[in-house]
């Protein structure tokens, strides 16, 4: 084990340095390099990886395998990081404790990449709590705020409930004797009861907020919006994707089934959400929760690679979208609510182009990032699929993905509102030493990443031959999209209250179980006081109190009975005995 | 063993030192020390032969090694500020019949050493706890251990006639055990641990001790009853797991698991929270070593290990927090995170966050060893150890987040004092220490 933890040394010996809390950003940018080429040495010349043992406990080995999907996820981690890490930098430059926040997001880090290297089910536990105690403290961050220790804790609460199913899959693999390491990826056919990854998918539906599970994400967006930028959109959300990702080969039928229609759900849920929201991170924060069914709807359908394609570019795309959003909530110091924001400033023309490319990329305009990876999802539900219930909702989903998308960029950029709501003009947000470089690289990678990705890395999905009339879907999926956008925003949706938009989830099961909570109290006490007390305390009520000694002889002839009753049931029970 | 006895002996001497804090540590590391060996010889017992009283073996240096230290901290907790030295005896001699206790190889010193541990915290509670009520609290601790105790008293004496004395030479003694005997005699264990039918001393006693009384109270002394019943099972071999007794233990453990968990949401004390929280986890431990699986020891014992570093840690930060907000109510004290140094937010946050179970320490191994054998004995149990699960992680951060959020509410900065500091990083390390080493624990 401590060979595995030197691995991880380098990046801890990056944020500690001589003087307190100082952050190296060049030996991070050198790390995430480095990183960079042996990934992509690894991978390209044999898909294999590097497994590496060390001592541990329960009759295993700590492995940790950095294998393809592990290396480009350590790849895009860094880089994804790297910039979030300049934009926290500038973001958070003014705050009290901004080295204690990029400290945190380096732990957090390494949590992950315990996690995604790890194939030793208990030890990526490790990492699965660490993300999550992490995600706590970010999300709190700003103490003051009441919602932001409550969200912290919902998120929490939220998780353990997964981590517990999560345990008892854990248990479940043990007693049906197999190991608990994920050896090979996807493609290992082991016969296994689909009882035992039911669990594992509970887990990770806490974790990725799917749709039983989901909403503690929206009121995550309590948190700053590097940290919104890193969990909640490229890294800790997609933990129970990326071991989904991993474990697919053990699941059957049934169960992929149950994944897809999760997925689905989810997806719908997401979209349908984000058209009502007037807050620009809660839009984002239902998005990532569509974009996050529609990699798991993949994963029902059957194919791994895929999903995982489009979990790398969702990283980039999502992230950028956080980061201008960042610059616009700077801009008009510190409002999140679009309907504040409807103007035609100028100033911030790089943000708003990141924001609005990058839109359409996750709709999946022809040829950019998102287009790959969701072209590759659509066409492929049309071959060897058994449920268009599935693939229907794929479809709704998308077009929904592309209405919020629209609506969010028209209603800020499009809209000149003067009238009801103040306009505000972004000064001085985007210079060339601030904001350009770290929103640029992830640009890049948004926009054309896919393109050099889906011909290198990505090169081994199976073609599908499908019509005209199929490939043209993606196209008119955009169309139909931006038409009811562009339709919504005129203010059907906008009335409602936030109750009604998130379709009485909350409410109803919190709800539920505060009533359960409080009837089990009633319960366990009324059992307490029947069971226990009327057997002990009636005696130990006769006991005087402490000023008794020697004024009241006559008390002492309680202790007496008690003792000698107790002496004669036991001297019986002696005799029973021996 | 005899110089353990022997090396006690000086230290009588020097109560009325004037650095008698020193002398006090010095001796304790000495002990430390020498005993210290014992926990790198796997396997083996030391010192047992026919003729020896006091043994070490795995299972006993790493008990005797917590409590030496537990004592110790506690011990300088309590001498601050000038207070008297004759308190000092309480520790001592805790630590003295502790170490004694722990190794003990005759049967009758274990009993002898069980009924003498208790004394000390008897007198903490009552000589230098605050408030009327402590009377009340040492009645219900004295009463609860001595009457439960009373059948183990009995029994312990007829084997001893029968011959049999030690408890490291025999393997299993051939006893005929019937449900009843078992549960007898495992009584006195119970409420010592306390299992959640047998608790509520303990959120009494906890309240009324002074601080050095909580953190040996919950650091060690409630470890002697697990250490008990583990002495038991290896006296009474495999019959003991088709007796009766057995599921209703179990059971009690795994519901007080539960509701402990759920009360502990409705409290406003710290103390009775932590207490609280100190008898869901040995509830636990102690319905995993009913399970009579290899697991459910392993688990129990780093439980044992694990909480007996915690607990002391918790309500340390207890009364770190009581002598600055003066009340130990959580609706009280608000707004620690922007009064007190990040470190100190950071460092709350990995003890309350190792309390549930954080990876990879002693806990978190600690509860999937006994999750796993509890589940394997009856599935039936996740349902209240799910609950358990859930709630034991809720309330520590709840109490956590009400504690820590809000703006400044102290006029000054929480500033940690020297001896604090040392306390927490001597805890924090001797608990990091312990998690990685695990293996030759085991």
């Amino acid at each position: 084990m401590v060979k595995i933890i030197m691995i991880f040394v380098p990046m801890l010996l990056a944020s500690f340095k001589m003087k307190k809390y100082l952050v190296n950003f060049k030996s991070m940018k050198i790390n995430s390099l480095l990183f960079c080429i042996i990934s992509i040495i690894l991978v390209i010349h044999n898909h294999m990886g590097v497994t590496c043992l060390g001592g541990g406990w329960l009759n295993g080995n700590f492995l940790i395998s950095w294998d393809f999907y592990s290396l480009v996820f350590l790849f895009i981690g860094f880089s994804v990081t790297w910039s979030i890490l300049d934009f926290a930098n500038w973001y958070m430059g003014a705050e009290v404790k901004n080295k204690t926040f990029i400290m945190f997001l380096f732990m957090f880090l390494m949590f992950m990449f315990i996690l995604t290297s790890s194939i030793n089910l208990v030890f990526l536990l490790i990492g699965w709590e660490g993300v999550g105690i992490m995600s706590f403290l970010l999300i709190n961050w700003w103490f003051g705020r009441g919602e932001a220790g409550l969200s912290g804790l919902q998120a929490m609460i939220y998780n353990r409930i997964g981590d517990f199913c999560f345990y008892i899959g854990i248990f479940l693999i043990f007693m049906s004797g197999m190991n608990v390491n994920i050896i090979g990826g996807y493609g290992n056919s082991q016969i296994l009861n689909n009882f035992v990854f039911f669990f594992f998918l509970i887990g990770m539906m806490a974790k990725s907020s799917l749709y039983f599970f989901h909403p503690w994400l929206p009121n995550a967006m309590e948190g700053p919006t590097p940290v919104s930028a890193l969990l909640h959109s490229s890294t800790m959300v997609v933990a129970g994707v990326y071991l989904l990702c991993r474990l697919l080969g053990f699941f059957n039928f049934t169960m992929m089934g149950i994944v897809m229609l999760v997925g689905a759900l989810t997806m719908l849920y997401g979209s349908i959400c984000a058209l009502g929201q007037y807050d620009m991170k809660k839009i984002i924060a239902h998005s990532t929760t569509s974009q996050l069914g529609l990699m798991v709807v993949t994963l029902g359908f059957g194919f791994p690679l895929v999903s995982f394609f489009h979990l790398c570019m969702h990283a980039y795309v999502k992230s950028l979208i956080f980061i201008s959003s960042g610059i616009f909530i700077h801009g008009i110091g510190g409002l999140q609510d679009y309907r504040k924001m409807m103007m035609g400033s100028i100033s911030s023309k790089f943000s708003k182009l990141c924001m609005i490319l990058c839109s359409l990329s996750l709709g999946g305009f022809p040829f950019m990032s998102g287009f790959y990876s969701k072209d590759s999802i659509l066409e492929n539900l049309y071959g060897p699929f058994l449920n268009s219930f599935g693939s229907l909702l794929v479809i709704v989903g998308s077009i929904f993905t592309v209405a919020y998308s629209f609506r969010l960029v028209s209603l800020i950029f499009l809209v000149n509102n003067n009238e009801g709501s103040f306009s505000v003009k972004l000064n001085g947000q985007e210079q060339l030493n601030t904001t350009f470089f770290f929103m640029s690289r992830l640009f890049i990678w948004g926009m054309v990443g896919g393109f050099f990705t889906f011909w290198s890395l990505f090169f081994i999905f199976n073609e599908e031959y499908i019509g005209w009339g199929m490939k043209m879907i993606p196209l008119m999926i955009f169309g139909i999209g931006v038409i009811i956008g562009s339709k919504i925003f005129l203010g059907v949706l906008m009335e409602f209250s936030p109750n009604s938009q998130l379709l009485f989830y909350n409410p109803v099961i919190h709800r539920l179980q505060l009533m359960l909570l409080f009837n089990g109290i009633k319960f366990m006490k009324f059992i307490e006081f029947w069971g226990m007390e009327m057997l002990w305390v009636n005696q130990l009520k006769k006991i005087p109190k402490f000023s008794a000694f020697g004024k009241n002889f006559l008390s002492y002839k309680n202790y007496f009975i008690f003792g000698m009753f107790f002496m004669c049931i036991f001297f019986l029970f002696y005799f029973m005995c021996v | 063993m005899y110089l353990v006895y022997l090396m006690f002996i000086p230290m009588v001497f020097l109560f009325y030192h004037k650095n008698f804090k020193m002398w006090f540590l010095v001796y304790s590391f000495f002990l430390l020390y020498s005993i210290l060996p014992m926990f790198f010889k796997t396997g083996e017992i030391i010192f047992c032969n026919h003729f020896s009283s006091w043994s070490g073996d795995t299972v006993n240096a790493m008990l005797i090694i917590l409590s030496i230290v537990v004592i110790m901290l506690s011990g300088i907790i309590m001498m601050e500020g000038n207070r008297m030295n004759y308190m000092m005896m309480s520790f001592y001699f805790s630590m003295l019949f502790l170490v004694l206790f722990f190794g003990s190889d005759d049967l009758l010193n274990f009993l002898v050493f069980f009924e003498l541990s208790m004394l000390p915290i008897f007198l903490l509670i009552g000589w230098w706890g605050k408030g009327k009520e402590r009377m009340f609290s040492n009645y219900y601790f004295f009463l609860y251990t001595l009457v439960t105790s009373l059948p183990m008293f009995m029994l312990i004496l007829k084997t001893m006639t029968l011959g049999m004395e030690s408890m490291t030479l025999y393997n299993y003694y051939n006893l005929k055990i019937t449900w009843f005997m078992f549960l007898l005699l495992v009584l006195g264990f119970l409420t010592k641990l306390p299992i959640y039918g047998l608790h509520i001393w303990l959120p009494k006693a906890h309240v009324d001790a002074p601080v050095g009384g909580s953190m040996v109270l919950a650091g060690i002394l409630l470890k002697i009853g697990g250490f008990g019943m583990m002495r038991c099972f290896m006296l009474m071999g495999e019959e003991v797991k088709m007796t009766y007794s057995v599921f209703f233990i179990m059971f009690l453990g795994v519901w007080g698991l539960m509701f402990t968990g759920v009360v502990c949401l409705r409290l406003t004390d710290f103390k009775v929270i932590v207490a609280f929280s100190s008898v869901s986890h040995m509830s636990l431990a102690v319905a995993g070593l009913m399970s009579y699986f290899y697991w459910g020891f392993k688990g129990s014992y780093l439980m044992f290990l694990g909480h007996g570093i915690l607990s002391p840690v918790l309500f340390f930060f207890g009364d770190m927090l009581y002598k600055r907000y003066h009340s130990r109510h959580i609706n009280s004290m608000k707004g620690l995170i922007s009064s007190s140094s990040f470190m100190f937010y950071l460092i709350t946050l990995f003890f309350f966050a190792m309390n549930f179970g954080f990876p990879p320490f002693m806990n978190f191994f600690g509860e999937i060893g006994l999750f796993m054998s509890l589940l394997s004995f009856n599935y039936l149990q996740a349902l209240f150890m799910f609950g358990g699960f859930l709630m034991a992680g809720i309330f520590m951060l709840n109490m956590f987040v009400m504690i820590g959020q809000s703006k400044k509410m102290l006029f000054q900065k929480m500033v940690l004092l020297n001896y604090e500091k040392m306390t927490i990083f001597f805890f924090f390390l001797s608990y990091i220490y312990m998690s990685l080493l695990f293996s030759s624990i085991i």
